[in-house]
């Protein structure tokens, strides 16, 4: 059992990987508080100031030079100061409804997909016609037989609270064949070819 | 009782190794058809120098250390394309050395209230030795758990993948009031053979399933916490 | 009749199930011993149908497979083969010649190294996993390499000590002609560098298709893959018809490719069966929709005996209402393509002459009239 973290875990939600992913204002860390035995309630600690992280002692100095009693914890309930969650956030996607498609057939107006059913895999695939103008107009080029795509089914949540129903079809950006891969691919080959001379 | 959905939600894919941020900038993502033109040419570039390459497009945020590539989802978008970017990117370079992967998922819920949110925060870690021990109140900031056990649901298992562990960090939401974030990391060592390609392997294969477990996962420990006594 | 008896020692029986994507065969050849061909995974179901079916006869019979035949490589007619061959240790493998070919290695290598998986070529990949794990763990030669089927090659022959019947399964195609032509497709698939990677699918009539010809005793079984009627000698049936020489006709007759008209030929139905056969057409419901109903037409005016796996695929699940008017909108002809799995038995004792085989259908399998 790992004594440390593992080093693939991110360093919790107020670590994002960027400056965008983080709310405006100060990030705040509200703590679950306990109450009297059998009774709800809670203490709520205001923000853990740096300097209380590497001293024990209460008293501090701004730097104005004031003197800083940091507060006393009582079993108050007071209101997290924390933004709500509509504020500075992107609107909430509700995926309702995961397909993965293959193109299987590509028409002048319109294209053939099979769908796998991501949201419950024991569904049974399905067959379906879209119209290209349902594609952005930047993953056009990739509606060619064989490629992949996402067809994401759910309900947006606004910023300002609105539900709005969508449908988007998103294709698989995957890499190109590389001379290497091929290469791999030919060893396999070799592998095989080995493998059925046995039979001769 | 119905599935709960976070109210805000992202997954990151994390990959420890030897690296070169300078190779990581948007331009290089679209010659490998990795990005679109339009999704690169509007991305949003913190750095880019030898040690750190940081930014971020409509889809993704993608930060790249000497030591760590770290891709994450935007806040509720699909987290399937990550899955795509990150083999894609792995799958040219081909040749980096790497020592371990960790597929995450970062969650925030919201709760019934500010009764249900401290009920969840005494259930998950019992008040009395605390307040006897700190002859006080005493608050939960953050709680780890971690088993190198795999799971029957799931489907991981640590027989296949020696050496992994999964972790699981419960702490009070900093983005929805009175809310619940929970965070699950599957961790995954490198294999001696042909380390990155068993680790795209395990990304490939894993990946939807990860997020579904860390969904349940996250569930159950709700739903346990909000239970009567 | 319960659909859990198993047969007779002294009977063929000849099971067919047909889902509406896929078909599976499953040829009980006497004395418990099988041979099953092609795979298919029917709605609801997490194994392949000829698991499913075998285990549920409770004897054993996975361990008595001798023979698992890939027909062709499309992906509707080996779905779980893999998995299949894993459960049937003691099967050899056969298929069609044309995998035995540089293009189609190839084929499989990229699937396997691809980070898409390809459809059924990848299935392919799987199943040359398998034996090459045979062959790490020394099996017997004959269960690692595969068996390559062509004209008038003999896949498997059971007979002596412990048998009442000899019996066999003898591949009638594909000839040589038409394995060219297969190259030829194949390497328009492989993949070159600069490609996006994407699934590799072929949808195209199969003409190097395995058509097997089953024997036990006096008894014979024609099943006809997806293999097509071009017209030209050298390919297809008439390649079949110019090469097969058994005079006994077949009395039981798996339809060519879902009844389609391009694998339509009427001198099979003359020189190769008997007056007024057993017929079993499996459906396709995966873009163009087979039989047709013109198909149906004239394979009853050929046999009084046609039988149909299954009617459909029945409706899509239940979905949220948000989701399914949501779909509505947006994508069109939209239809399930894995349906519940039809199943056709025909059984027939070999020991008694006069006997004539007798047909149960189950699971929406019907006569068509």
């Amino acid at each position: 059992m790992p004594y440390e973290l593992p080093t693939t875990s991110l360093t919790g939600q107020n670590q994002p990987t960027s400056s965008a992913f983080r709310q405006s204002g100060e990030a705040t860390v509200p703590i679950f508080g306990f109450g009297e035995p059998g009774r709800l309630g809670a203490s709520q600690f205001p923000p853990l100031p740096e300097t209380v992280k590497s001293s024990e002692d209460p008293l501090t100095f701004d730097q104005a030079g004031h003197l800083r009693v940091r507060p006393v914890p009582t079993r108050v309930s007071l209101r997290p100061s924390v933004p709500v969650a509509s504020r500075d956030h992107a609107p909430i996607l509700l995926t309702r409804q995961l397909w993965e498609g293959t193109v299987t057939e590509v028409h002048k107006e319109d294209f053939v997909a099979r769908l796998n059913d991501r949201t419950n895999p024991n569904n049974p695939d399905e067959e379906a016609t879209f119209d290209l103008s349902e594609v952005s107009a930047e993953d056009r080029e990739l509606v060619v037989l064989g490629s992949a795509f996402y067809w994401i089914i759910g309900t947006v949540i606004t910023l300002a609270g609105k539900h709005m129903n969508i449908s988007m079809i998103q294709f698989r950006r995957l890499p190109m064949w590389t001379s290497r891969a091929l290469d791999r691919a030919a060893e396999r080959a070799e592998h095989l070819r080995r493998l059925f001379q046995a039979s001769e | 009782m119905s599935d709960r959905i976070p109210h805000i939600s992202s997954s990151s894919i994390v990959v420890v190794g030897s690296l070169n941020p300078k190779i990581f900038q948007p331009e290089w993502f679209v010659r490998q058809h990795l990005l679109s033109t339009e999704e690169a040419e509007s991305a949003q570039i913190r750095v880019i120098v030898p040690e750190i390459a940081q930014f971020e497009t409509e889809q993704f945020g993608v930060q790249v250390t000497l030591d760590r590539f770290i891709a994450t989802s935007k806040p509720n978008a699909n987290y399937a394309p990550l899955r795509d970017l990150v083999l894609g990117a792995f799958s040219i370079l081909e040749h980096v050395p790497v020592s371990a992967m960790g597929l995450n998922r970062h969650m925030h819920f919201p709760l019934d209230g500010e009764d249900a949110w401290h009920k969840v925060g005494d259930k998950l870690v019992p008040k009395d030795l605390w307040m006897d021990a700190l002859e006080g109140s005493a608050g939960l900031r953050s709680l780890f758990i971690t088993t190198a056990r795999g799971t029957k649901t799931g489907g991981w298992r640590e027989k296949e993948f020696p050496g992994a562990c999964y972790t699981v960090r419960v702490e009070p939401s900093s983005q929805i009031p009175f809310g619940v974030y929970i965070e699950t990391n599957e961790h995954y060592p490198a294999s001696a053979q042909e380390p990155l390609r068993a680790l795209m392997k395990i990304l490939g294969e894993r990946w939807d399933e990860c997020q579904n477990h860390a969904l349940r996962i996250a569930n159950h420990i709700l739903n346990w916490a909000e239970s009567a006594d | 009749m319960s659909r859990f008896i198993p047969p007779r020692s002294d009977e063929l029986e000849v099971s067919i199930i047909g889902p509406g994507r896929g078909e599976c065969v499953i040829v009980h050849l006497g004395e418990n011993e099988w041979c099953i061909v092609d795979s298919c995974i029917p709605r609801g179901q997490r194994e392949p149908a000829a698991i499913e079916y075998l285990r549920s006869l409770q004897q054993e019979s996975l361990r008595r497979v001798r023979l698992v035949v890939a027909t062709h490589w499309h992906d509707d007619h080996i779905r779980g083969l893999a998995s299949l061959l894993q459960q049937t240790p003691n099967a050899q493998f056969a298929c069609s010649q044309a995998v035995n070919t540089d293009q189609f290695k190839m084929l499989v290598g990229s699937a396997a190294t691809s980070i898409q998986s390809g459809f059924g070529v990848d299935e392919f990949a799987r199943i040359f996993r398998i034996l090459i794990e045979r062959e790490t763990a020394k099996r017997e030669k004959d269960l690692v390499a595969p068996k390559f089927a062509i004209e008038n090659r003999s896949l498997l022959e059971l007979s002596g000590k412990g048998r009442s019947y000899p019996a066999a399964v003898r591949a009638l195609s594909p000839s040589d002609g038409t394995i060219r032509l297969a190259m030829a497709d194949m390497a328009s698939l492989i993949p070159r560098p600069g490609e996006i990677q994407r699934r590799i699918t072929n949808r195209a009539p199969n003409s190097t298709s395995v058509v097997l010809w089953v024997e036990l005793g006096a008894r014979r079984v024609l099943l006809g893959a997806d293999l097509e009627h071009t017209g030209r000698l050298r390919e297809g049936w008439m390649a079949v018809l110019s090469s097969h020489n058994d005079p006994n006709p077949a009395t039981l007759f798996k339809v060519p490719h879902h009844g389609s008209i391009n694998a339509d030929c009427s001198e099979v139905w003359a020189k190769m069966l008997v007056r007024d056969p057993i017929a079993v057409v499996t459906p396709f419901t995966s873009g163009k929709t087979l039989p047709t109903n013109s198909d149906f037409q004239r394979m009853r005016s050929r046999t009084s005996r046609l039988y149909c796996t299954s009617r459909g695929t029945g409706k899509p699940p239940a979905r949220d209402a948000i989701v399914e008017k949501e779909m509505r909108r947006n994508a069109t002809e939209r239809h399930v393509i894995d349906g519940p799995a039809g199943h056709v038995r025909i059984r027939w004792s070999a020991a008694d002459d006069s006997s004539e085989p007798t047909l149960e259908l189950f699971h929406g399998a019907y006569h068509v009239r």
